[in-house]
């Protein structure tokens, strides 16, 4: 029981239970927002800052957006991070000159709740203190731009300070609760399983144990034999029954290797019917050890993942069977690089779980692709020397 | 104790409902800061306003516990009581204090989380949403400004509800794809650890009982007597062991003699090491030479480079019909590389056998495990070379 390997029930996923409700919520207070600054520009002419702070503000979300697709290769997410905090300063500055020319307190603040709520969708992917650091720089950025409009009143902007970081800290609150759910669930869980795994293998293995018992016995009584008379060369009919005993030991040593490591795990699971892994299994056999979890669990959850489930069955929490069957296959790739190909059946890439991706992510870059079929998810990984 | 749906402190919460009652904790308390703020009002309304306040922050904490209907009716009516104490200028969004009263009226929305699938909730729940709207539309209109607040509030509102509709199965998939993810750890420890068992065990069979069984096997050719007496005896030198994996279950109690795991390491370098081993295998006819040098390696690497190589040094003394062996150490700050070659009658490795244990298991998975790398060079009538790499310390 490795640390690596109980430090793994902690890995951070998305850092949000829902993208869903987080978008959602931006689109209602996006909707707002362009409701109360048109309204505010019909009674007042035509004001440029309300439709360019709306316009930038829909930008901004758009960027969220795609900033919380787990699709979204991992190595765009910084820029559409920065490129999403400039259209906020941005949609800020336009909404503060806008309040400037009196369309009134709510633009300001729905536009400051907008913001709030969006860098949840921006740090759907990155990880707490990273979401934290772009709370209090928006809050930051929110609170100073209307503090310097002409005008401001001390207790709004306190309240606009209140409303930017309101969201943040509730969002914080949440995945530090989860995040000790987690460590809870995590070790009685791992325990618990590792338990009844540990005794299934047992149950399996005491046929060979018997066996091998056996052979050793033979193995013993052979040696004695050659130790009594160990004058060379020895006796053919000792040299056969030698022979005999080497071939069987190797039959049984090699009914040990049968299959690769990741069959071996699935099988141990029950999903040896639904996960097929392409042969030879030499190349599975020779990842190297500290890609090898991600591995496990990315095809496990492509195979059973709960949020498959949802998307398929109503509430139904039965296994997938041929519709959602896997295949899996590695070939060696570059140097000493491996190019892992997943191909599952009658499932969009959209209905895999997140945490898919957050599996797949750290093994390299992920590329997937749909068709009438399913899809196929290809990843390349570094080798041993990584 | 589970009583009847809707009656009095039956109604146990659940954890989006927890949720939303400490959302709602958290902005009434933060408007008491915003109510301190609101300057022009009198001390009988500064104090009701607080006086509220409590009471609404008493039937929020009440709202852990139970969120039956008095209580969630109780919070209603009280944030619309304290935003009614706030003044009457505060519906005006050009006041300071406009944003408070929209945060206060605000914070009822989180009863939405309160709602259960029933119709008599879900008619409590849109009854409470149009006496909140309907309270915040008429104050509007009865001061002559555009109800701003209202439109803050059906937005709020909306997203709590997607909240409610959304929350609890999105949280059973969150925990249901974590449960998986958990198995496959329990999974993966539980094959590895059984894989580590058997590749120890096969491994250590293989260099202890198969290759006495092999030499017995050929009547004990190329060895004397006294040297097969000592193989017999001490099987293969325990100094070569890769690492003493944790035994399988299954394995127990198998000891060929030659199993137990070595007790200190020897002193010395990998080269001198080698060259240790080398002396051991050189016999009349069959010579092995160590060239170079590495930096520092951690003992299992140096474990499994000493087993690897010695094993290559047996195959090549064995099979290859090779009466000399190179082998040349090198390495750089990060890396080191052994390289085993002979210029024997070699052999194909995509027609290796199976059942033959030595490459497999005792070269090519050792180096893996030992988190490094071996490549087998060969074809037939030109020799071999393997190339065993791994990280240096």
């Amino acid at each position: 029981m490795t640390m690596p390997a109980m430090s793994r029930t902690s890995v951070e996923g998305p850092l949000f239970v829902s993208r869903g409700i987080l978008a959602t919520a931006c689109v209602v207070l996006w909707i707002l927002n362009s409701y109360l600054a048109f309204e505010a520009g019909s009674k007042m002419g035509a004001a440029p800052w309300h439709f360019l702070a709306t316009g930038l503000d829909l930008l901004g979300l758009l960027v969220a957006v795609q900033a919380s697709d787990a699709v979204t290769p991992r190595a765009r997410l910084a820029n559409l991070r920065a490129t999403w905090l400039v259209l906020a300063s941005a949609s800020t500055c336009c909404a503060a000159l806008a309040t400037v020319r009196e369309p009134g307190l709510a633009l300001i603040g729905t536009n400051a709740l907008l913001s709030a709520v969006a860098v949840l969708l921006v740090s759907h992917r990155w990880n707490l203190r990273g979401f934290v650091t772009l709370t209090v720089a928006t809050a930051a950025i929110n609170t100073a731009v209307y503090a310097v409009t002409p005008g401001a009143d001390p207790r709004t902007i306190s309240n606009i300070l209140f409303l930017s970081l309101l969201p943040g800290v509730v969002g914080t609150v949440s995945v530090l609760l989860r995040r000790d759910a987690i460590q809870r669930k995590g070790a009685s869980g791992l325990s618990g399983r590792l338990d009844a795994l540990t005794r299934g293998i047992d149950a399996k293995t005491s046929a060979r144990e018997l066996e091998l018992a056996i052979t050793k016995t033979q193995i013993d009584e052979l040696f004695a034999k050659v130790v009594q008379a160990p004058s060379v060369p020895l006796d053919p009919a000792v040299a056969r029954e030698a022979r005999e005993l080497a071939g069987h030991l190797r039959q049984l040593l090699l009914e040990e290797w049968s299959d690769s490591w990741l069959a071996e795990a699935l099988e141990l699971e029950g999903l040896g019917g639904t996960v097929l892994i392409a042969q030879p299994t030499d190349v599975v056999d020779g990842l190297p050890e500290s890609s090898r979890p991600a591995i496990l669990a990315a095809t496990m959850l492509m195979a059973v993942g709960a949020t498959l489930r949802g998307t398929h069955s109503s509430g139904a929490a039965t296994r997938p069977r041929e519709a959602h069957c896997i295949h899996f296959f590695a070939q060696k790739s570059g140097q000493d690089g491996a190019r892992l190909t997943w191909r599952i059946g009658g499932v969009h890439k959209k209905h895999l779980s997140p945490l898919v991706w957050t599996e797949l992510d750290s093994l390299g870059r992920a590329k997937a692709s749909n068709d009438r079929e399913g899809c196929s998810i290809v990843v390349d990984t570094a080798g041993w020397r990584r | 104790m589970r009583g009847k749906r809707g009656v009095w402190a039956t109604r146990r919460p659940g954890v989006v409902s927890k949720y939303g009652t400490l959302l709602g904790l958290c902005i009434t308390t933060a408007s008491s800061f915003f109510l301190a703020a609101a300057k022009r009002l009198e001390p009988w309304e500064f104090v009701g306003a607080y006086l509220v306040l409590a009471a609404v922050l008493v039937c929020f904490a009440l709202m852990l516990h139970s969120d039956a209907w008095p209580q969630r009716l109780a919070v209603l009516l009280g944030l619309i009581l304290l935003a009614e104490l706030l003044g009457s200028e505060q519906r005006d969004e050009f006041n300071p204090v406009f944003l408070p009263y929209a945060l206060v009226l605000s914070a009822s929305s989180v009863l939405v989380l309160s709602m259960r699938k029933t119709w008599r909730s879900i008619l409590f729940t849109f009854m409470a949403f149009l006496l909140v709207l309907g309270y915040t539309v008429i104050s509007a209109s009865a001061v002559g400004v555009r109800p701003a607040s209202a439109f803050i509030l059906t937005a709020t509102w909306i997203i709590t509800l997607a909240m409610r509709l959304g929350g609890p199965r999105a949280l059973a998939l969150y925990w249901g794809d974590f449960a998986v993810r958990q198995e496959s750890v329990a999974a993966h420890i539980v094959a590895q650890s059984r894989r580590s068992s058997v590749a120890w065990n096969t491994r250590h069979l293989h260099d202890t009982a198969l290759r006495t069984l092999t030499v017995i096997g050929r009547q004990g050719a190329g060895l004397s007597s006294k040297e097969l007496g000592e193989m017999l005896d001490a099987g293969t030198s325990s100094a070569t062991t890769a690492r003493p994996g944790p035994p399988l279950p299954g394995w127990t109690g198998v000891d060929f003699g030659a199993s137990t795991s070595p007790g200190t390491p020897e002193r010395g370098g990998l080269a001198d090491r080698l060259r240790r081993i080398a002396e051991k295998r050189a016999r009349d006819g069959f010579s092995v030479e160590i060239h170079g040098m590495t930096g520092p390696l951690t003992e299992p690497v140096q474990a499994a480079l000493l087993a690897a190589v010695d094993e290559c040094i047996l195959n090549v003394d064995r099979h290859a019909g090779a009466g000399h062996v190179d082998v040349l150490l090198s390495g750089t700050s990060d890396h080191v590389s052994v390289v085993v070659s002979d210029s024997g009658c070699g052999f194909d490795p995509s027609k290796l056998p199976a059942d033959r244990l030595g490459v497999k298991e005792s070269v090519l998975a050792r180096m893996r495990d030992a988190g490094g790398h071996a490549q087998v060079f060969s074809a037939p009538g030109r020799g071999t070379t393997i190339l065993l790499e791994a990280v240096a310390a």
